[in-house]
């Protein structure tokens, strides 16, 4: 006799109920299914209408992953609402954090005059391009305004080592203030190293500064993107790098590429460079529709299936060095799939929803002029002030975050009331990004069938589900990167 | 241009509307309600459509309109179980002492 009850004992006698979840064709066999906290599920064309039919037999293979992935519950089942209740709220919960980046530009003068730059002046004029000692103090009280208990000031440029003092001036400043208010505080300088000294590295570990470089491949490529003086652009990264890893830590220097035309046919080349020197990723970006690199062309230069073919090319060599052995990861797709496999936000400005512009980084530009992200300073130079917030000089905190120019571009652009966003299963993955389509469309809210910004993610999305669906070792490695946010 | 009628019992006008916003880029559609029973979608061809563009859109949107009512049914149907899902996500009280 057996010790336990037949199977069909412990089969449901009530129906099951659907959970909200969105719809979209994934292929043309398979849709895909996403719930309230991001999980997906796909599955047949044929079974879809049965499932919100209420058809779909226990028996179908799908079931038990629909259950305990939350998509359908019983009536008797509570465990599923709170469980979905949860992960939706921690999905969100860096909202009520608030603004935690804050990017002070305290200069724009550089050494370098990359043609897709999209702010950088080769002026010696320090009186027109540099942040002054007061704009830095009402910054600073600024920064302190904001609820979040971790605060990053990243000072950028142009290149910021060349305004230096106002830098240490900064940093000294908010560590007395941070004396008092005790918060989880970080200092970044992004910076080429080419104007790196030894007093600058001293500096930077007396008060535990991270640096974020920008290397952009082999060494030609680097120079061709990146000239200056001298044309050793690469020669003064390689220097800069090895001084800042010994003095700093190994782990205390990043590195940031832009791929732009002459990139694109070089994306293993790039990433072996990215291995040779030590680092443990990259991040594949493309090239941003704002400022100079629309004046000098350079963002017409490609178009986002050149891009796309390059990122799956980088990322198809990258899955392979890791199954060889060497760990490295491609850091934008390990924040889409933080957001894919996890319920955690890792808080990336332009995949946040309600967008990240003011709320999660904002700007204090060299000439006071506070702006909702790094984009919109640079839309500014190009005459656009239509995210600029206030300055700095004048207008209170509660005048820049609360003003229209910040409210209304949040309140639009919200993907969960834009047409086809509101739908789109792919929707909790995605962002709002009003400064990109206002800079391509004139409109924040975005037409979402002919924008570059929607195909090129909903492209990025399927192509990482189908790797996973793919390969399981795949999958695996996906997983460790979705959890080193 | 062509036409295709659907039964008003099965699709709303809204999904026709989404549907074809998805395809804006290639068509646009006329709705006659007039009868009883079905609605009477007209489909025209953007000027830079082509004839083959304007076939696949056409069959797009036949496919999206039942995506559309399948949207429906399932925001219909799980509405009062998502309203409580967001307050059990929003409030900050014991949830088993909630029920």
């Amino acid at each position: 006799m057996s010790k336990f009850f037949p199977i069909k004992e412990y089969e449901e006698s009530q129906l099951y109920k659907l959970l909200p979840f969105k719809l979209d064709r994934f292929n043309d066999h398979e849709y895909i299914i996403t719930n309230m906290s991001g999980e997906y599920h796909l599955i047949d064309n044929e079974k879809i209408e049965k499932l919100i039919n209420l058809d779909l037999p226990e028996a179908d293979s799908n079931f038990a992953d629909l259950r305990s992935k939350q998509f359908i519950y019983y009536p008797n089942e509570k465990a599923p609402l709170e469980l979905l209740g949860l992960k939706y709220r921690t999905k969100l919960s860096r909202l009520a954090l608030f603004t935690n980046l804050h990017i002070f530009v305290v200069t724009l003068r550089c050494d370098h005059s990359c043609p897709y730059c999209q702010v950088s002046r080769q002026s010696e004029d320090k009186n027109s391009f540099d942040m002054t000692q007061e704009m830095a103090d009402k910054s600073i009280d600024f920064v302190f305004k904001s609820p979040s208990p971790a605060v990053k000031i990243e000072f950028q440029g142009g290149e910021p080592l060349l305004n230096f003092d106002l830098v240490k001036y900064i940093v000294h400043k908010a560590e007395e203030i941070n004396q008092v208010e005790r918060r989880d505080l970080q200092f970044v300088i992004a910076t080429t190293l080419s104007l790196l000294t030894d007093d600058i590295l001293l500096f930077c570990k007396e008060h535990d500064i991270v640096i974020s470089s920008s290397l952009d491949g082999p060494e030609t490529l680097h120079n061709t993107n990146r000239p200056r003086p001298g044309k050793n652009s690469h020669q003064k990264f390689i220097e800069g790098l090895n001084k800042a890893r010994n003095v700093l830590g190994f782990d205390k220097v990043s590195a940031l590429m832009t791929t732009t035309d002459n990139s694109l046919n070089h994306v293993k080349e790039i990433i072996d460079e990215y291995v040779d020197l030590g680092f443990d990723g990259i991040f594949l970006r493309s090239l941003s529709p704002y400022g100079f690199a629309i004046k000098t062309k350079k963002f017409l230069a490609y178009q986002v299936d050149s891009w796309l073919e390059f990122y799956k090319e980088g990322l198809d060599y990258i899955i392979e060095l890791n199954k060889k052995g060497v760990n490295f990861t491609e850091y934008y797709s390990s924040v889409i799939l933080s957001k894919m496999l996890t319920s955690n936000d890792p808080g990336f400005v332009d995949l946040m929803n309600p967008s990240g512009i003011g709320i999660a980084a904002i700007v204090f530009n060299y000439d006071g002029n506070v702006y909702a992200s790094d984009e919109s300073r640079m839309l500014a130079e190009m005459n656009d002030e239509t995210f600029n917030l206030g300055n700095i000089l004048k207008d209170s905190y509660e005048d820049i975050i609360l003003s229209d120019k910040l409210l209304d571009p949040l309140e639009d652009s919200f993907t969960l009331s834009a047409p086809m966003c509101s739908d789109c299963s792919y929707e909790s993955y995605c962002g709002a990004d009003p400064i990109y389509h206002h800079a391509t469309q004139k409109d924040m809210v975005g037409r979402k069938y002919e924008s570059d910004f929607c195909r090129k993610n909903m492209s990025i999305f399927k192509h990482l589900i189908n790797l996973m669906e793919s390969d399981k070792a795949t999958k695996q490695l996906f997983l460790r990167w979705a959890n080193r946010c | 241009m062509t036409s295709l009628k659907f039964e008003k019992s099965l699709c709303s006008i809204e999904s026709f509307q989404k549907a074809v916003y998805r395809l804006s880029k290639s068509i646009t559609i006329d709705i006659d309600t007039s009868s009883d029973l079905h609605n009477i979608i007209t489909i025209n061809k953007n000027i830079a459509t082509s004839d083959e563009q304007f076939e696949v859109s056409v069959e797009n949107f036949k496919k999206f309109v039942n995506d559309e009512s399948l949207r429906e049914k399932l925001k219909k149907e799980t509405e009062p179980i998502r309203n409580l899902i967001l307050g059990i996500a929003f409030s900050k009280t014991n949830l088993k002492q909630d029920e």
